[in-house]
This record gives structure tokens, sequence and C-alpha cells, in this order.
């Protein structure tokens, strides 16, 4: 840990780390400063000036460097004659915070109100409302009436921006410069832009809107207030409505943290989970969508057998009765299956003496939070023992080997064998109990297929690229008829001779994989920001993701 | 923008009697804490001109109330423009 200095915020002293500015500082403290153009993963720009505090330092005499002492032999403290930005001002040794004088509260209310001036008011149509800051600061710093009468200025509404996906309303807008921060520090190019000055002074965008990023959807979320919007999101719901679920991005190795909102068993959106050893306060517009798979048409919603739908009951005895139909048996494994089921389907691999195929899923990495393997949790297959070396793009293996007769079963996890090396025919010489989330050509060629519920329906642990370990909360209840893949594997496990209870709890799951498997930390406990586990075992193994944020860059 | 249209509005009749008093409460609202140095360049000649001639400023208002409007052409409209 780095270093504490000790100061003062409003009469209570604390010791902070050092290098911190005073607004993270009195956050540890907890006393709230308003501000709007600071972001912790941004350039400081200093421009909205509502987070003046005074702030003073120990006197010392000038000629001779000597503390200057009050009357009754404590430490003089020399505020500043003008407030200064609470987000620009480092702390250190001895410093004086205070945030509730009143000239601090003059400072506010004026900047408060400057910024209303030209403000449509009108929160009870616009989509912030509830998350919007200055809504908030306005009602807990601000004047509460506008001593304002004169005409407004009017500015460009209903603007769309990123190809459509964005709603640029500049009326609302404060002026904070943080989407043209995030554009121009992360994107890497300018995207929006301030044009004329003074009261007119607005928010506009360059003729290339960034479209073709996949991040610019960060502006919504880093927007304090309702001048972006996300187009998909307008309207749907109120934030106050939604339930906010602890969740993991699945669409690749970096592990996003994400906010899942939910209500009513249905997934508005997706917005990122700050998370500073992972992905800062940032998550790519694709992973926010991921959740359309929960309702989508291509998912296998009832279980089949020989391809006729049937109840679950039903399908899962006929399961048990093909996999326990020949010793010759093999099991495609998935990394996109959370790590308690991995060690379930590690379990029933070596009940059954069946031999593990696994398939990789590679794509472009693009150096920031979509990276080259495109499953959630690849380093889980290694972890759980179910593989020793990076799998291939394909189940050509597998294939070589039904064909020579030396596999009859097969239970295929989520992977579509049929466009990975397997033919019609391959599903004559052996039988094949699928287990998956989507509908597939596999799905209606195998034996049984079960219908397993989606990693926004169970909870559950992924490892990222960085072998940190993170767990996952439920989002939403699985569809009726759906199962989760936990409950099938014991029952499968159960059928080849083990006596494990029905239908785990997954804090039981939990406590005794991290008994069979000494890197996992006890009960496989994360805390917030996920713990990374010793990794030197499987140094050898060559990963496919490149260097990109947090990942290989301070190593 | 705020300070230009009470102006204005003060030198086309429609004054208010607060109105003095808000002015420099705007000017004091902007000085000392803006990022640029035109805050408290356009901010030090209001707080001058209204403490140092506020009457005069009164007086127009009171004219204006009294039903003398806009029309009077006295000096004072160029000077506050
Ligand atoms: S549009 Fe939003 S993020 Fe951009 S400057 Fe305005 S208030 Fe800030
Ligand atoms: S947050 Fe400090 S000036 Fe905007």
């Amino acid at each position: 840990m780095s270093d504490l200095v000790n100061i003062n915020i409003d009469g209570k002293p604390c010791a902070v780390p050092a290098g911190l500015n005073v607004i993270e500082a009195a956050k540890l403290a907890g006393v709230e400063i308003p501000h709007f153009c600071y972001h912790p993963n941004l350039q400081v720009a200093g421009s909205c000036r509502l987070c003046l505090v005074s702030i003073g330092t120990p006197a010392r005499d000038r000629a001779t460097g000597e503390p200057v002492l009050n009357p009754d032999g404590t430490q003089k403290i020399a505020f500043m004659p003008m407030l200064a930005i609470s987000c620009g001002t480092k702390v250190s040794e001895g410093m004086h915070v205070v945030t509730n004088s009143p000239q601090v509260k003059a400072a506010r209310e004026g900047v408060l109100e400057f910024l209303l001036l030209n403000h449509p008011l009108d929160c009870p149509i616009c989509d912030k409302a509830g998350e919007c800051k200055l809504q908030e600061y306005s009602e807990n710093f601000g004047r509460g009436r506008s001593r304002y009468v004169e005409e407004k200025n009017a500015k460009p509404k209903k603007v769309p921006v990123a190809g459509g996906r964005i709603m640029l309303d500049a009326e609302r807008c404060v002026l904070c410069s943080r989407c043209i921060r995030f554009c121009r520090e992360i994107i890497g190019r300018d995207i929006f832009g301030f044009i004329r000055r003074g009261s007119k002074n607005e928010i506009s965008v360059y003729g290339d809107d960034g479209g073709d990023s996949n991040y610019i959807m960060n502006v919504v979320d880093g927007c304090p207030v309702g001048a972006l919007t996300e187009a998909a999101f307008r309207f749907k719901m109120r934030p106050w409505f939604m339930r906010v679920v602890n969740c993991v991005a699945p669409e690749s190795s970096a592990g996003v943290n994400t906010n899942v909102w939910v209500r009513e068993n249905t997934i508005y959106r997706i917005t990122p989970r700050a998370n500073p050893f992972v992905n800062d306060s940032w998550t790519s517009d694709s992973s926010r969508y991921e959740y359309k798979i929960v309702n989508s048409d291509l998912r296998l919603r009832r279980m089949r057998v020989d391809g006729a739908p049937c109840e679950p009951g039903y399908a899962l005895s006929r399961a048990v009765d093909v996999l326990k139909s020949d010793p010759r048996i093999a099991v495609v494994a998935s990394a996109r299956q959370p790590l308690e089921e991995q060690f379930l389907l590690a379990e029933f691999a070596s009940m059954a003496g069946a031999k593990v195929y696994a398939v990789s899923h590679l794509g472009e990495d693009d150096g920031f939070l979509v990276s080259a393997d495109r499953t959630p949790n690849m380093r889980g297959l290694f972890v759980s023992g179910l593989i020793k070396e990076y799998p291939k793009p394909d189940l050509s293996d597998l294939a070589a080997e039904i064909r020579m007769g030396n596999i009859k079963t097969v239970l295929c996890l989520c992977e579509d064998a049929t466009s990975l090396g397997l033919e019609e025919k391959d599903f004559k010489l052996a039988n094949f109990v699928y287990c998956g989330v989507n509908d597939s050509l596999t799905a209606r060629l195998a034996k049984v297929a079960l219908a397993i519920s989606s990693n926004f329906e169970h909870a559950g642990l992924f490892i990222n690229r960085q072998f940190r370990l993170q767990k996952f909360d439920k989002a939403v209840c699985a569809p009726k008829g759906v199962l989760d893949f936990s409950a099938i594997a014991v029952k499968f496990i159960n059928a080849f001779g083990a006596s494990l209870a029905e239908n785990p709890d997954i804090g039981q799951l939990r406590m005794r994989i991290s008994e069979m498997c000494p890197i996992l930390p006890k009960g496989c406990e994360t805390g917030e920001g996920g713990v990374v586990i010793d990794s030197s075992a499987f140094a050898s193994i060559k990963f496919p993701e490149t260097k990109s944020l947090h990942f290989l860059d301070n190593e | 923008m705020w300070i230009s249209r009470i102006t204005k509005r003060i030198c086309a009749g429609g004054g208010r009697l607060e109105d003095p008093d808000l002015l420099l409460s705007i000017a004091d609202g902007i000085c000392g804490r803006t990022v640029c140095a035109h805050g408290e360049g356009m901010a030090w000649p209001v707080q001058s001109n209204v403490s140092k001639f506020k009457d005069e400023y009164l007086a127009k208002i009171r004219r204006q109330l009294a039903g003398e409007g806009a029309s009077r052409l006295d000096n004072n409209s160029y000077r506050l423009i």
C-alpha cells in the first residue's frame, strides 16, 4: 500500500493514501464533494467548478521555515483566500479541507444556478431522471429556485450520434467534457467537441460520429446528465424500478465487470461496473447486448429425445441411459460454463472414464476489453483439470476418433459440433447427449438434447485472462423447463455411482471445489474485485491474448 | 449573458427593484470561481459599477415603475448597455 498522509476534512482527522486528490480522499472519509467534470479514469479537466472547497495547509514562517502556531499552541492553518478545485488538488500532509462553510455552499449554489440557466428543466420527460447528477446536486446543494426570468437559449435536441445508437440533447449538457475526453483518451480520436462561446457554448459531434467504435456507448454512462442517452434503452424503464445485479460479461476472457439491470425477470440493459483491476469504468458496446440470448429465438427451450419435445424428467433419464450405454465415452467441455459446472463435468468425466475435448473460440484482440479468446472461462477448463493443452478451434480429433469407432457416446456441452468438423453421419456412429443454451443442428441430431440455463440465469465463477477469479450473480430466472447444468451434472455423476446431494447449493459447490483444488481460495471467496489465483502451474500454456488494458502491461 | 440580459431589460424599461442586487450577486458568483480570467474581466466592472452607482440604477427603475418607461431618453440608457 502507498504511504498515508494525515489530513483533516470538515474537522475530522483521517489518514488517506498519498497522491489521492481531495475528492477521492473526502469520499474515503465519507464526505461527498459534488463534481461533474472529474472522472476517476479520465484526465482532470477542472472546468465545471462544482467541486470548489476551501483548502488550507499548515502555515510556516516565510523567513525561518518554522511552523506558525496559534496562541493555544496548535499549528496555524493558512487557508487559501480563494476556493480551490478539489479534483485538481492532491492531498498533502496536514492539509485541512472545509466543504461545509457558507462560502463553499454559496459557490455550489452559484455554479448550479448558472448551469440551470439554459437547462430545459424537463426531468419528467428525461430518461436520465433518477440517475442524473444535476438532479441530485440541485436537490442537495442547489438554491432550490432560480432567479432567472429572461429568455433561455435553445440548443439542438434529439441529435442522433454514433449511427443512431446515442441521442444527444445539447440543452441538458453541463459542459463537463467527459465525453470529449473519453473519446480522445480511450477511443483515441476526437468525436465530440464544444462549439461557440459563453452561454452559447454547446456540445457537438464531428462528421465522424464514432458509429464504428465498439466503445462509444461508454460516453452514455459517463455523461452525468441526460445529454447523452442510449437509443436502445430510451424510455424503456425508469432506473428506480430496476434491480442491479453484479455480473461478469461472458463476451471474452477479459472478464469485464457489469451491472445487469432487471425488473420482473426481464433484463433491460447492461452497464459497466467499475473495477480498477480489470475494466476501469468501461465495457464494450458488444457486451451490452449479450442479454438478448435470454429471450432469443435461437434458444433451446424444450428438452428433446430423438428430436421430439418431451418433459425434463424423461429426457434426463434417457440421457443417463445413453451415457451408460457404452464405456467408449467422450465429453466436449465448454469454456463458456462457470467454474462450478466445469468441476462437476470433470468429476463426471473421471467417473465415466471419458476422454475430454474442448474448443477454442478465437477472434481478433482489440487491445482493450475484447480479448482474442471469446470465451469467458477458458482458464477454468485448465483449473478444473478438464484439459491440459490449449484446445484447437474445432473438433476434428473427436471426429476422427468417432469415425475409427473409438468413441461411441458423447456428452456435448454448448458447442455446436456440426459447425466444428463433425458431420451428420457421425451422429449415427456415436450417440450424442447435447446440453446447451442455444438450439442448433447438433441439438436436433443428438439422441437427447437438454436445455440448460444461460449465464444470466445462474450464479457462477469465471477466471479471466489475468487468472482473476470473479463471481457473478443470477440476474433472472431461467424459462420453465430449462435446468441448470449443475443439477443435470449431479444426476449424471450419481448415475455413475456417486451420491452427491441433488440440486446443489452454490455455496456448498464452491466450498467443495475449493477443497478439491488448492489454488482456489476457501469457498471461492473472491471479494469485491475478484482475486488473482496462482497460475504458475499453467505458465507453459500458450494463451492467445495480447497486451491490453490491465493485462500484461505492468508485468 | 444573464447580466447583459438584465441590463438590457432595465434599459428597455423592464427593470425590477431587485435587479441591482441580483447583478451584484451574479458577479460575486463568478469572481474567483472560474477557470478562465475572462470571467473576472467581465464581473469586476459590474461589481464596481453597480455598487458605486446603485442609487442611479434604482432611481431609473423607480422612474420606469412610475410609468415613465423606456421612452425617456436620458443618458442612463446609453451608459448601461
Ligand atoms: S454531453 Fe454529457 S458528458 Fe458530454 S460534455 Fe455534456 S454533460 Fe458532459
Ligand atoms: S470536478 Fe473539479 S472542476 Fe469539475
